[in-house]
């Protein structure tokens, strides 16, 4: 694999996608510090995915974010991934080649689940267990763009 | 369309997720970062993966495929098991409901004014239920999709 391959002009709207999903979770404090009217609506579109306990969650302006600091932690990790993964070729082969070690990233995660923990505990662990999944799309991009080179440009 | 491996395995795959997704207690499964909607993703990927011969690529694509059927299958499943589960009464008891809610705030534990609305009430709309159902699909489509990718990376037979 080369940095070529991870470098599809998808993994940009791959990484819109999750600049998005970012917003919603940052951008719920920011609307209602500036008193728009949407903010707990944007904070409640998260709701299925979060439990959003403020007491869990990091604050900006004094108000909670909409996802708790662990799943802050996931989401940004995948958005670094995402950006980062092009630019580690090496390491991205090797986990390419052996991608159960995914999972091994998940364990911090689910080790700190079940002890006692911190908001950057969580966060930490959150951070490093969504970093290499974001590799998984990006080969899944590079299947595709190389399948359809193959077929001279046809998506069919 | 039932012969096709693909939409088979999303269809088991999301079904049983998204009717333990629907269920009073078991959905809590859900705070640990949506494990029962990235499990859909994984266990379809499985399932489609288990009637593959092996193969020199993973076949990232057709998990990721997958995966999103069954999240859109599991975000169908849930919403329809939930109104099943609301409408029978079978859902959490508002007296409990309430009872769980002051015990949060005795802990110090405040939840957001939209999410106490929400477990007060234990009552059926359609818009809630029509919000209810595209929320499910896309958030069951989006995680379900990882799911099926990270299926893919555990369980692909490698060709010898």
């Amino acid at each position: 694999m080369t940095r070529e391959d991870l470098q599809s002009p998808w993994r940009y709207a791959l990484l819109l996608a999750c600049l998005c999903w970012l917003a919603l979770v940052f951008a719920p404090p920011l609307a209602i510090a500036a008193g728009w009217p949407y903010g707990e609506l944007l904070h409640w579109l998260l709701h299925p995915v979060c439990h959003q306990i403020p007491e869990r969650s990091f604050h900006l302006l004094g108000e909670p974010l909409a996802a708790c600091a662990r799943c802050t932690g996931l989401y940004l990790g995948f958005t670094l991934g995402v950006v980062a993964w092009p630019h580690l070729p090496r390491l991205a082969r090797a986990l390419a080649e052996r991608p159960r070690w995914v999972l091994v990233f998940m364990v911090p995660l689910a080790v700190d689940v079940w002890v006692e923990n911190t908001a950057l505990s969580r966060f930490a662990t959150g951070l490093v267990a969504a970093f290499p999944c974001a590799l998984l799309p990006l080969l899944a991009i590079a299947e595709q763009t190389e399948a359809q080179n193959q077929t001279g440009g046809d998506p069919g | 369309m039932m012969d096709n491996p693909k939409f088979k395995a999303a269809l088991i795959g999301g079904g049983v997720f998204g009717v333990l997704a629907a269920l009073p207690y078991i959905n809590m499964l859900n705070v640990v970062c949506c494990a029962l909607y990235i499990g859909g993703g994984v266990l379809a990927a499985y399932l489609y993966l288990k009637d593959q011969p092996p193969s020199e690529k993973r076949p990232y694509g057709d998990g990721a495929l997958v995966g999103l059927i069954a999240g859109a299958i599991g975000g169908v499943v849930a919403t329809v098991v939930n109104a099943l589960v609301l409408a029978s009464g079978l859902g959490p008891d508002p007296a409990e409901a309430g009872a769980a809610l002051e015990q949060l705030e005795q802990a110090g534990i405040e939840l957001p004014d939209m999410v106490r609305d929400m477990m007060g009430a234990g009552g059926l709309s359609a818009a809630m239920l029509g919000t209810q159902l595209v929320m499910n699909v896309i958030l069951y489509g989006i995680f379900a999709t990882l799911g099926g990718l990270v299926g893919v990376a555990i369980f692909h037979k490698k060709e010898a």
